[in-house]
């Protein structure tokens, strides 16, 4: 790279709390714009969507026609493509839909439905485009993301963990809150990068940063409904905020509202 | 002869969510004005339907990354109307003090981020920091004490996670109350500062 790398950071259909990712940063924010130069970032003030960038950040799922094009041409003008954030990744809660009549829904809310622009999906990134490295989380880990940069900047594939949240418990010293207080504790299945923080504050983990490595759903779904769940209700643990992570998306199929199973 | 502009802002910038502006001006006097709000829909109102009460709270944060504090509140209170459930006045004061800190991070964040670069005349808020370092820093200070809060409170500071039916799955510990609050003490003047 010759002169400072350009970075831009796009919003699909989201939150927004991931582009906090930055904003929060403080001082780090400072340096990051000493090492690099932000040419698109609408929500901090600059604006170039076209812009031809060194690595372009995209939050948010795939959710309307026009979102559909926009990916595309990003992917285009980008050298690299990172995903930040569950909807990116996998949807976010947004992706509800996907198993619904998402027409149906659109007419309950609206009642203009044909003046809004949706589609009956909403999708990862990664199904319209490649992407070329992932940063997982609801929202997800500002240090990570800071992190990946410096990874990028050094002319590395940013290493992301993916190893489950049951190891992260431990190094914390979490007791566990699935074995001592029964609770629905996705940790076993999830991957690490929030620092086993609901455990931490005493509940179950609800996977907000989507599947670990080799998670093992189908054994994990057993262990649920011996904690009393009834099948709708652990369906309703993958088809959360993660719901089109792969894993998740079939580990869940087969509860109540799924009109697609 | 009269003057007629057209001001098109295609993407609003330096504000949360997506929208854009058109005006048409004649003779300085705003003739036509058109906001298009143009993010996409998510549809809470319905994927929120069915949901057990127990899930409400984390699903609702994800309707704002920058103010989840402000619907988890809403929707803990809500339930709690259902259940016939009073908090404690502890409780009470522990979740006026997380909003409160949800503010001080929204508005330090909007107010040195976005506003001030804008009202200035720069482009950024790196470029108002070269010219205004030490006041640059004094609003990143006070947004992370309201960030630090938030994450003692609620575990992070986006989309917190201990706020429950009845008040929280967890309390932070007195000691480490009191070194935020002795925190918090110090950069009192350093808000006055701010609003002088």
């Amino acid at each position: 790279m010759t002169g400072k790398p350009r970075i831009a950071v796009h919003k699909f259909a989201s939150c927004d709390g991931c582009q906090l990712a930055f904003l929060n940063a403080g001082e780090d924010l400072l340096i990051l714009s000493r090492l690099v130069e932000i040419v698109h970032f609408p929500e901090a003030g600059p604006l170039d969507p076209e812009a031809k960038v060194d690595l372009a950040f995209v939050e948010g799922s795939v959710s309307t026609p026009e979102e559909a094009e926009r990916i595309r041409i990003i992917r285009q003008k980008s050298r690299l493509l990172a995903t930040i954030g569950a909807c990116a990744t996998a949807g976010g809660l947004q992706a509800l839909r996907n198993f619904a009549d998402a027409g149906q829904w659109l007419a309950d809310v609206y009642a203009t439905p044909a003046t809004v622009s949706a589609l009956d999906t909403a999708t990862p990134i990664r199904e319209h485009v490649k992407v070329d490295f992932e940063l997982w989380g609801c929202p997800v880990n500002g240090q990570q993301v800071l992190h990946a940069v410096r990874d990028v900047l050094f002319g590395v594939q940013p290493a992301i963990p993916d190893e489950k949240i049951c190891l992260e418990c431990k190094r914390r010293g979490n007791p566990c809150v699935l074995v001592t207080r029964s609770e629905p504790c996705m940790g076993p299945l999830t991957r690490t990068g929030c620092g086993a923080i609901c455990p931490a504050m005493g509940r179950g983990c609800y996977a907000c940063f989507g599947p670990a490595e080799n998670p093992n759903t189908a054994a994990f779904a057993n262990r649920l409904e011996g904690l009393g769940l009834v099948p709708d209700e652990v369906a309703r643990r993958f088809h959360f905020i993660t719901s089109q992570a792969p894993a998740f998306r079939e580990a869940g199929k087969g509860g109540e509202r799924d009109e697609t199973a | 002869m009269t003057d007629t502009r057209r001001i098109e802002v295609p993407v609003l910038t330096r504000v949360e969510g997506e929208g854009a502006l058109d005006l048409r001006l004649r003779d300085g006097e705003i003739e036509d004005l058109q906001l298009r709000i143009f993010e996409p829909p998510r549809l809470f109102e319905k994927l929120l339907e069915g949901c057990p009460w127990s899930d409400v709270i984390d699903i609702v944060a994800r309707i704002c990354g920058i103010c989840p504090v402000a619907y988890q509140m809403t929707a803990a209170q809500a339930l709690e109307g259902l259940f016939g459930v009073t908090v404690d006045p502890a409780v009470a004061a522990l979740r006026r003090a997380m909003y409160c800190a949800e503010w001080i991070e929204s508005h330090a964040l909007h107010i040195h981020l976005l506003a001030a670069p804008d009202f200035l005349g720069f482009d950024s808020v790196t470029a108002m920091a070269e010219r205004y370092p030490d006041e640059v820093r004094r609003g990143l200070h006070l947004q992370r004490l309201g960030n630090r809060l938030l994450a003692l409170l609620g575990g992070r500071s986006v989309h917190p996670v201990s706020v429950c039916v009845g008040g929280f799955t967890r309390l932070p510990g007195q000691d480490d109350l009191a070194a935020l609050l002795a925190e918090y003490r110090k950069a009192l003047p350093l808000a006055e500062d701010l609003l002088a």
